[in-house]
């Protein structure tokens, strides 16, 4: 049995535009399992990137619930879900958001200072990370000096860097030429073969084939289709 | 920790020069502090230090008025003198008087000095810089202005006496002194001439025989509290006015006040530059690194630590203003010390910018409050951010 990594029930993200309200996610039950690979695509402005914030801890659902490890995100002070993002779930970003001013060992350290590992623990782990990745060798280079599919490997390793329960990329190929995106589209692939659970939302198909579950939106709900 | 103040540190070098330009503004604001710190009560230490040093801590003047501020004097001082001295709780009196005598040499014009008198083996307001102060009738010590214009050094020969006649142009009352010593006089204005005779010989040469002083300088003994005496002093004789040092300052105080409040509006306004200075770099970094910071509170770094990066970086800027502007500071003020105290008229030895330890601490501490305040509301808003919104603000 597949334990359940994080779960929305009749979830529900109602925006105010000034004095309108706009529905963006309409009523959603979803479920992550342990070691899924989930592909959420959809028109532009369906809901894709509210969902995945909504799962991750970084927003709020104005109806429902979404699950996160067992805990209610409605329900943790946010210095604790603050915690929880740090040491359960890794995100990924269209624009990588790197701090240009560390290099990239220390990008991928910082979450893992963040939750008090000591100094040589994290160093030792984060240069394992960035040779996970294919970057062993840009160990101590600065964001700026590296290109964009590098940047994001970078990325990638610093989602790792805690051990999360749980990965989430929004668009994570939106910034990176085709060759570059099937590349970042191997790492996910690698990455959740050796166990990770990954939600990726995203338009690119590379990413989309390999994953276990596809969810479609539209309008703020899901279509979902089971892959055998 | 080290780790986030390395960031908050990093963060902000990254762009060296504009750091560097605020640092700079907040250097200036600070070294204006400092400066005003120490006008503000400079005059006062510095009056209280010269009358310090002269060693005679009580001082008995006539009833309203302040040493050598008027021609009022204590009459038959000797008698008085040697009522206080039976006090045992006082050490030593001695009374001093003053008044304009000429001086000239052979050969060259006479000019007008302030003349002070004091009993001989005394020498309570020099500090001597060759031969010996005055120990019997007869001797003068002069001042190096004096010295210079008359090129006389001891043993030399000088000719004292009242205002010249306008008839014959010469010296009245005139008389021979013999230089003994040449002395820095603490309480003279720079660049005059002064010179100083044994109180007798002033006397004389004013042909009185009430024997006037314009102030007494007590000395207390070593187990006795000077304000004690005064206090006591001033029950006893109606006519004088009795003041412990600290009391002469305050006495003095109406005419330095306009220090104090000149450097509490100059010294507030720096405080406000410094403020403006730091909020506006800190909330400039915080606007564009808004997606750096709302991604740092996704992967999980928590408000409070938010709050206390870009805190720290309001004190690192501050910290750096302040070392950098106490240096600044301390030059500019002996700049400034130099043209005030060339005022004529203004003793030689008086400064306005004393720096005290205890106000430089509180001018660092309220630089360092200034800087932690001023990165608050940056921090604030920092902490507060809204992470979707800007993340996705991010991309489009
Ligand atoms: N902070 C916000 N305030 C107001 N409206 C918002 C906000 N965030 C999202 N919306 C609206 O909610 C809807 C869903 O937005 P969302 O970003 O989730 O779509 P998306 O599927 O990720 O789109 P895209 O593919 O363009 O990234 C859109 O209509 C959007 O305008
Ligand atoms: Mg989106």
């Amino acid at each position: 049995m597949k334990s359940v990594v994080a779960e929305a029930r009749a979830l529900h993200r109602t925006y105010m535009r000034g004095d309108t309200p706009v529905r963006a996610i309409r009523g959603i039950d979803i479920t992550i399992q342990a070691a899924d690979y989930v592909a959420i695509l959809g028109p532009s402005g369906c809901g894709k990137s509210t969902l995945l914030n909504l799962l991750g801890g970084i927003d709020i659902p104005t109806a429902g619930s979404v699950r996160l490890l067992g805990h209610d995100t409605r329900e943790l002070s946010d210095r604790r879900l603050t915690r929880l993002r740090l040491e359960k779930v890794g995100f990924v970003f269209q624009r990588f958001h790197l701090l240009p001013a560390l290099s990239a060992a220390e990008n991928v350290e910082l979450p893992m200072a963040e939750a008090g590992l000591p100094r040589p623990r994290r160093r030792a782990r984060a240069e394992d990370l960035l040779d996970y990745v294919g970057l062993s060798h840009r160990v101590d280079h600065r964001p700026g000096q590296l290109s964009g599919g590098e940047m994001q490997r970078v990325a990638i390793a610093r989602a790792l860097a805690n051990k999360p329960a749980l990965i989430l990329a929004d668009e994570p190929t939106g910034e990176l030429d085709q060759d570059t995106g099937a590349e970042i589209g191997e790492l996910f692939l690698r990455l959740n073969r050796d166990g990770t659970t990954l939600v990726i939302v995203t338009h690119d198909t590379s990413l989309a084939r390999p994953a276990t579950v596809v969810h479609r939106m539209r309008d703020g709900a899901l279509q979902t289709e089971a892959k055998p | 920790m080290s780790n986030a103040l390395s960031l908050a540190w990093r963060t902000l070098v990254r762009r060296p020069r504009r750091l560097l330009l605020f640092i700079a503004g907040v250097t200036v604001a600070a070294a204006v502090l400092i400066d005003m710190v120490m006008l503000a009560e400079g005059l006062q230490r510095s009056l209280s230090d010269l009358l310090e040093e002269t060693g005679y801590q009580v001082r008995v003047v006539p009833k309203g008025t302040l040493p050598f501020e008027t021609e009022a004097a204590i009459l038959h001082s000797t008698r008085v003198a040697a009522a206080f001295s039976a006090d045992p709780r006082i050490a030593d009196v001695v009374p001093l008087w003053g008044r304009t005598i000429y001086a000239s040499s052979p050969g060259a014009e006479a000019v007008a000095t302030f003349g002070y008198g004091a009993p001989a083996g005394t020498a309570p307001t020099l500090r001597l810089r060759v031969g010996r102060t005055l120990e019997r009738l007869g001797e003068v010590v002069i001042n190096r202005d004096l010295a210079e214009r008359f090129r006389l050094s001891p043993g030399d020969s000088l000719l004292v006496g009242l205002e010249p006649d306008p008839a014959v142009g010469a010296l009245r009352s005139r008389r021979v002194v013999r230089v003994s010593g040449v002395a820095d006089f603490m309480f003279a204005a720079a660049g005059s001439a002064t010179l100083a005779l044994t109180l007798e010989d002033l006397w004389a040469l004013a042909g009185t025989t009430s024997e006037p002083a314009a102030l007494l300088m007590i000395r207390v003994a070593a187990d006795a509290n000077p304000y004690a005496v005064a206090r006591e002093l001033r029950g006893r004789d109606t006519s004088v006015d009795v003041y412990a040092i600290p009391e002469i300052i305050e006495a003095a105080g109406d005419r330095l006040t306009y220090f104090q409040q000149l450097s509490l509006v100059l010294g507030t306004v720096s405080l406000g530059v410094a403020f403006l200075l730091v909020t506006t770099l800190l909330t400039l970094s915080v606007n564009e690194r808004w997606g750096e910071v709302a991604a740092l509170r996704a992967l999980g770094v928590t408000r409070g630590r938010m709050l206390a990066q870009v805190a720290w970086q309001g004190l690192m800027i501050s910290a750096a203003g302040t070392v950098a502007g106490i240096a600044a500071g301390l030059i500019i003020a002996r700049y400034l010390d130099g043209i005030l105290t060339s005022f004529p008229g203004l003793p030689v030895n008086l400064s306005f910018f004393v720096l005290d330890r205890n106000d430089a601490l509180l001018a660092i501490g309220l630089l360092v409050v200034t800087g932690l305040l001023a990165g608050l509301y940056p921090a604030w808003r920092a902490a507060s951010v809204n992470i979707a919104a800007v993340l996705r603000e991010e991309i489009e």
